[in-house]
């Protein structure tokens, strides 16, 4: 996603990787009627495929346009690379990143890597007033 | 730019159930009130048939708009209060066989040597007719909720603004009641002119 703002020459330009945001107030999961969205253990926001009818109630409620219609009819998005996570891996994103721009962790243990980075740099959500309380953060 | 929905098919389907909905809302008290001979319904007729047909049109058009159709059993599998969809689910489940019998009781106005050929039916046609009364408040109940529900359903989307307001709901309501009464005007027996 490549974000322009300001007034000519005054120009800026944000460069940023959008995914899932992995809400604590998910508008997805509260939509869906079926609970094949759902909250995994440690806030992951994830889609249960055989659970899902394809209403695309959580594609129209989703801030930041994050889901989409998978080909086989189910709705899927990013899922932090649960399969990864799951063994302690990191997520694809983050492990290949060239520059190592980015941090992945447990936001609920004040020693992780990814809360010391949020303690020390400033950083920011996308569009907080919807009052989704995402968990995807931007360094600034 | 992510798809909301095929426009034209969705909003029409939910148009559908909003306007059988409201011409429910209309056309339902006027019953009670008649039966209870407070109002002279003489220009009314019972128009319950195409309402249960126009309902199982829209219900087609909803399971051909998923996109993951084998699985729509789903939906019934569990009740999400947070989620109006899930209310919307099981507000149609109950009304569509409420509509059917009430179109049933109805028919002979439409077919007036209508018989049903097997004893359990007009066993179960006579049981609808004695409690008539009762099927049209629920019937009626329910038709507000399904009225109602497409309105909270998009105003739940803060993703979209002008969707995300709390005057939706009752807009729906509003908005429908009126092309409620329309259509009754519109569908109603008139007695001939002498």
């Amino acid at each position: 996603m490549e974000v322009t703002d300001g007034t000519y020459p005054q120009l800026e330009i944000e460069i940023r990787s959008e995914r899932c945001n992995h809400c604590e107030n998910s508008p997805c999961v509260r939509c869906c009627p079926t609970g094949a969205s759902h909250y995994e253990d440690g806030g992951i926001v994830l889609v249960t495929h055989n659970d899902c009818i394809g209403c695309g109630a959580c594609i129209s409620s989703c801030p930041y346009d994050a889901r989409y219609s998978h080909p086989d009819g189910y709705v899927d998005k990013c899922t932090f690379c649960m399969h990864r996570v799951k063994k302690g891996e990191q997520p694809a994103c983050v492990a290949v990143c060239p520059t190592k721009c980015m941090y992945f962790g447990d936001l609920d243990n004040p020693n992780s890597e990814v809360s010391q980075v949020l303690k020390k740099r400033k950083h920011k959500t996308l569009i907080p007033e919807a009052g989704t309380k995402p968990h995807v953060y931007y360094l600034i | 730019m992510t798809r909301i929905w095929n426009l034209a098919l969705a909003h029409s389907t939910l148009f559908i159930f909003r306007w059988i909905g409201r011409r429910n809302h209309v056309f339902l008290p006027v019953y009670i009130l008649s039966w209870e001979k407070k109002i002279n319904t003489a220009e009314l007729s019972c128009n319950a048939d195409y309402c249960t047909i126009l309902l199982i049109v829209g219900l087609t058009a909803l399971f051909f708009d998923l996109k993951h159709k084998l699985y729509f059993w789903q939906l019934y599998t569990v009740i999400r209060i947070q989620s109006p969809m899930s209310w919307g689910a099981w507000t149609l489940m109950a009304i569509t066989p409420l509509s059917m019998v009430w179109a049933a009781i109805h028919i002979r106005e439409f077919f007036p040597n209508w018989d049903w050929k097997f004893s359990i039916l007009k066993e179960i046609e006579k049981f609808a007719v004695k409690y008539k009364k009762y099927l049209a408040w629920i019937i009626l109940y329910f038709s507000v909720i399904l009225g109602i529900y497409t309105g909270i359903l998009f105003s739940a989307f803060n993703a979209r603004p002008l969707w995300n307001t709390s005057i939706l709901g009752p807009l729906f309501l509003t908005s429908g009641l009126s092309a409620g009464a329309a259509v009754i005007i519109l569908f109603s027996k008139r007695p001939k002119k002498e």
